[in-house]
Formats: structure tokens, C-alpha cells, sequence
């Protein structure tokens, strides 16, 4: 029915650099072949406004369909940052509720808009402005909207998510505010901010699901967002849970699954949406925004990739598609039964002899303690397989417990964070803990279903 | 941030050749810019710009506009951002009169009075 492979059945390999192609101008539609066509969305392939919109919406569709996860009557959360894609996220279920629409989306959703405002460091103007053009953006979608500052993190409790057309001013709570912008700010790099806020908002995307009894939440990543993300995320350590972080569904926490529908789109048929629909964005500044072009690992990635496409038309698709492939598999020996504290994936670390994490940890052994370090408890306790001694130089190598705090075990990925942070993230501790807890009961509860008696 | 203060005088250059050649014939020429998805930030967070152009005889392009954008429009830092080149930043995306600039011959497009030319920038925080 719908074929997600014609990105790649133009898979060329010779340069076409952009624009340089004669044949497309003043082209008509290549699917009506009737209208002038406004946009090329894929190589050679220029739509006209009306096939544009289907296009998007078909994919979203098929998307989702082909998923079959999504149940009638179901309550969906949809996260929604203000950005292009979710604009267009918003507008195509607001499109695919109406009765007048054929095949009408039968699920029920609800509308999150997390405001980073505080990791970001912005001031209170400045997020309240943020708030009112949110207010206006979501306001004729008709849909039930809900907002959460980013601070809720450190102390999540149900009344922080409020009615976003019943607020008129924010509330801001000036000392989860201190707190959240004392752990980013003591972050050296933009690189570990970055990251850092991606997991932060997916756990407080978790625990608003949680909150309001929605068991999928949809996000508004699309494909060249996946593929940016694909490569970057193994760059910064954390390929182990790259079909997670970069494929359709996220089954992190098991009571509430992650999807994302907009994966076969590309950023700028979204853009080219929006654009059409004359939709209304917000633009909320990232970390990389105030700093130099290529200030972290993931922008760097961005930039690389996004240059590398205009010259190679194929580049984020190839990406993608190959992404999309990998799988986890649970039973590897490299995964422990637990998951990070911090991101709750599947804890990477319980590396086999001869892999490459037990050679950063030996590398970094040898480092801190020259030569000392191949007799000395590190490496010996690291060849033993007992989980219980691995932990041990896993909370050693958690510069917080010097503190007398540390985090239970954080995959490799998040422990380059921790790594890299003096005290502060301390301060999320309890937070993650307790969230953490919550998920690995739901998984429990999962496991033993079978053997309980209603 | 080199590479950006090095290849401002060559567009400067280029601007003001294209316009004293003329010697003050031909008309000026009025387009309207707009920016979406952050572009805007290195253009002092202003979403739309009404831009006169200055009488020129060779025509105006989109290549000559963002010369003159790079020069006269553009405030703060973060150029790089924007401009790479004679051209806009990979991921920034220009539509000209809701249509897109690939189909209109890219940076050679020749503008006309009261184009619309909209920026969007696709990439991660503008």
C-alpha cells in the first residue's frame, strides 16, 4: 500500500549540487502533472501545494497505521515544542479529528508543551512571551493543552501540569528554577547540555503521560531530525541505544511508549507545510543558538550532515533507512537486567572482555593511575563478571560520591554527563530515583501479570 | 568567524561595482523578507524586512541580495549562521513568492518589484 522506499529508489551518488539541475524549472507537479510545481520535497521530485499537503499527511498516516499501536479511544500525548515540525504535527491530527475527514483518527489526544525556559537561562519576560505566543499557536486547534516548565523535573507533582488557555501568567517556582539552571550551568560542554535536556524532557514527558492516564506519546521528530540524531548520538557514546533513540517506537518505560509518526517526512516538506498552511510557529533559542556555529558534538553532526545532503541529495535518507534496521537485542550479554537511572535504557556496561567500553575504562584507569592501575582493584574487579563489582568502579568513576551521593549505575552515555559535572546534578537525584523506581515496578508488574489474581 | 569578516568587503565590493557601473540609472527596486525558524535571530529579531534595493544595471539577484543583506541587514554576531559563502548556510531554506528557490535557478534568480523572499531555517536552534 504505501512504500517508504522511494527515498532510496533515487539513490544517487554523484553530486548534484543543488540547483544546478536545469530540468526541474518551472516543472509541473510530478503527481498531478497538472499545477506548477512550488517545491522540490526529493530529489527530482517537485510537488505543487495540494500534493505537498497530502504527501505529508499520507506519510503521517501510513506511519502510523502501519504501526497498528495506536487503539480507538486511546489518549495520546502529543509534545509539542513550537518548532516547524510540531506545528505541523498539531495541525495534522487537528486535520485528521474532523468528522468531515475520510478514515477520521480515532484516538484522543492531549497537548504538552514543556517550557525549557529555565536550563536555557531565560528570563522571565522572555518565557512569558514564549508562554502567550504558545497560547495563540495552540489555541484554535481545539485540542485539551497542557503545559509543564522543565523545572517540574526536580519535584514532579500532578498540579504542575496546568491548562494552558486557563493561565494567563506563568508561575514560576524561582527555586526549582535556581536549582535546574545551577546543573546546567555546571556543565562544561554544550555537547553533555544538549543531551542532558533531551533526557530530562523525555522523563518529564514519561511522568506527564503517567499523569494523565496516556500510555503513548507522540513526538514531532522527523526523518532528517533522526538521522542528525543517528549519527550524532553515536558520537557522543551512546549508540548502544540508538533503535531507541532514533527508531519508531521508544519502549523505554514499558507503560508508556514513545512514537514517532513524522520519520518519513523530511524537515523541509515540513517546512514547505507549514509554510502552505500558513501555520504559526514559535521559536524557542537552543543552546547552540547563542553560541559559535559549531559549539557541540551534536551541532557539529547537524552542520556536517546538512552540507553533506545538499551535495549528495540521498545522505538523509541513506542515514535513516540504515538506522532504522537496528534493533536491540535484549539478551545480549552487554546489557545488564537493569536500565540507567538517568535515561532508563538498558544499561550498556556490562561489556564483554575485549569491547571497546572495557577499553575506555582501562584507558582511563591507566591515565588517572599510570601503571599502578593494571594490578591495582580497578582492572582486576573489572574482569569479574559479578555485577556488584562492577558497580563499584562504575560509582567510582561517578565524581559524586565524593559527595556521598551517587546515582545508581548510568549507561555509558550518562555517564559522560555525570563525568563532566561537578555536584549539582546531585540535585536531580532523588527526582530521577523516584521516577526511575515507578518505571521498573510498571516493568515488574508486566513480568508477573500472568500470576496475578484480579 | 574569520572566514565571515573576510568575505564581507568582497560583497561590499560586489554591491557597490554592480551599482556605481550604472551611475545612478534604472529604478530602485522594493522586496519584501521574511524569516522563519530562528533565521531571524541574526537579523535582530525582526521577522520582516522591507528592503529597497538601490538602482543597478545588472539585475538584482538573490546572489547580489544576500551580498547586500550580509552588509546592510545583518546585526549582532552569528553571520556564519546565515551566510556560507556567496550563498545561504545549508538548511536554510529560501522560497521566493511561495515557490521553491530550486525551481527558480537558486542564487541566479533575478528579483522582481515586491518578490517575496522567505528564509525558514531548518536547522537545530536557527
Amino acid at each position: 500500500m504505501c512504500s517508504v522506499s522511494d527515498d532510496l529508489d533515487c539513490l544517487s551518488l554523484t553530486s548534484s549540487g543543488s540547483g544546478t539541475d536545469k530540468s526541474l524549472f518551472h516543472a509541473t507537479c510530478k503527481k498531478c502533472r497538472s499545477e506548477p510545481a512550488k517545491v522540490v520535497v526529493q530529489l527530482k521530485e517537485a510537488f505543487c501545494k495540494n500534493c505537498l499537503l497530502l504527501y505529508v499527511n499520507h506519510r503521517f498516516r501510513a506511519c502510523l497505521g502501519k504501526s497498528k499501536l495506536i487503539k480507538p479511544k486511546e489518549k495520546i500525548l502529543v509534545a509539542v515544542s513550537g518548532s516547524l515540525a510540531s506545528a505541523t504535527l498539531v495541525d495534522l491530527i487537528h486535520c485528521g479529528l474532523q468528522d468531515t475527514t475520510p478514515k477520521r483518527l480515532m484516538f484522543s489526544p492531549i497537548i504538552v508543551f514543556i517550557d525549557d525556559g529555565a536550563a536555557l537561562g531565560l528570563s522571565n519576560e522572555q518565557r512569558l512571551k514564549i508562554f502567550q505566543e504558545m497560547r495563540i499557536m495552540l489555541k484554535n486547534c481545539g485540542l485539551s493543552t497542557f503545559y509543564v516548565p522543565l523545572e517540574s523535573v526536580i519535584n514532579f507533582e500532578h498540579n504542575d501540569l496546568k491548562e494552558i488557555q486557563s493561565e494567563t501568567t506563568l508561575s514560576i517556582n524561582e527555586c526549582s528554577v535556581s536549582k535546574v539552571r545551577k546543573i546546567f550551568e555546571d556543565l562544561k560542554s554544550v555537547t553533555s547540555k544538549e543531551d542532558l535536556l533531551i533526557k530530562l524532557r523525555n522523563n518529564l514527558l514519561i511522568q506527564s503521560a503517567l499523569t494523565l492516564n496516556c500510555s503513548k506519546i507522540l513526538t514531532a521528530e522527523t526523518g532528517t531530525d533522526l538521522a542528525v540524531k543517528l549519527m550524532s548520538n553515536i558520537v557522543i557514546g551512546r549508540g548502544a541505544h540508538l533503535p531507541l533513540d532514533v527508531g519508531f517506537c521508544d519502549t523505554r518505560c514499558t507503560s508508556v511508549l514513545l512514537l514517532r509518526p513524522l520519520q518519513d517526512v523530511s524537515k523541509k516538506a515540513v517546512a514547505f507545510y507549514v509554510l502552505m498552511k500558513g501555520l504559526k510557529t514559535v521559536f524557542i533559542p537552543a543552546f547552540s543558538s547563542i553560541e559559535r556555529k559549531n559549539c557541540s558534538l551534536q551541532k557539529l553532526t547537524e552542520n556536517f550532515l546538512v552540507g553533506l545532503h545538499c551535495e549528495f541529495p540521498s545522505t538523509m535518507s541513506t542515514i535513516f533507512r540504515t538506522g532504522e534496521k537496528l534493533s536491540l537485542n535484549p539478551l545480549s550479554p552487554n546489557f545488564g537486567t537493569s536500565s540507567c537511572e538517568l535515561c532508563q535504557g538498558p544499561l550498556d556496561i556490562y561489556a564483554t572482555e575485549s569491547s571497546a567500553y572495557l577499553a575506555t575504562q582501562i584507558s582511563s584507569a591507566v591515565s588517572k593511575y599510570g601503571k599502578a592501575a593494571i594490578n591495582s582493584d580497578g582492572i582486576h574487579v573489572m574482569n569479574h563478571s559479578s555485577e556488584r563489582a562492577k558497580n563499584r568502579i562504575l560509582s567510582s568513576s561517578c565524581k559524586n560520591e565524593a559527595n556521598g551521593t551517587f546515582f545508581n549505575p548510568v549507561c555509558y552515555g550518562c555517564q559522560l554527563i555525570l563525568a563532566e559535572s561537578n555536584n549539582q546534578i546531585h540535585l536531580l537525584q532523588n527526582s530521577l530515583r523516584k521516577h526511575h523506581n515507578q518505571i521498573l515496578r510498571d516493568k515488574m508488574k508486566e513480568e508477573i501479570a500472568d500470576f496475578l489474581i484480579e | 568567524m574569520a572566514s565571515c569578516t573576510s568575505s564581507i568587503p568582497s560583497g561590499e565590493r560586489e554591491v557597490s561595482e554592480c551599482s556605481s557601473a550604472t551611475g545612478g540609472a534604472g529604478k530602485e527596486l522594493k522586496v519584501n523578507i521574511e524569516f522563519m525558524g530562528g533565521a531571524e535571530m541574526m537579523f535582530d529579531n525582526q521577522k520582516k524586512l522591507n528592503v529597497t534595493l538601490p538602482p543597478a544595471e545588472c539585475k538584482w539577484t538573490i546572489r547580489s541580495l544576500l551580498a547586500y543583506m550580509k552588509v546592510h541587514c545583518a546585526k549582532g554576531g552569528g553571520l556564519e549562521r546565515f551566510f556560507t559563502g556567496d550563498s545561504v548556510t545549508p538548511g536554510i531554506l529560501c522560497v521566493i513568492n511561495d515557490q521553491d528557490w530550486e525551481l527558480l535557478d537558486t542564487l541566479n534568480y533575478e528579483l522582481e518589484p515586491n518578490d517575496n523572499i522567505i528564509f525558514i531555517s531548518t536547522l537545530h536552534g536557527g
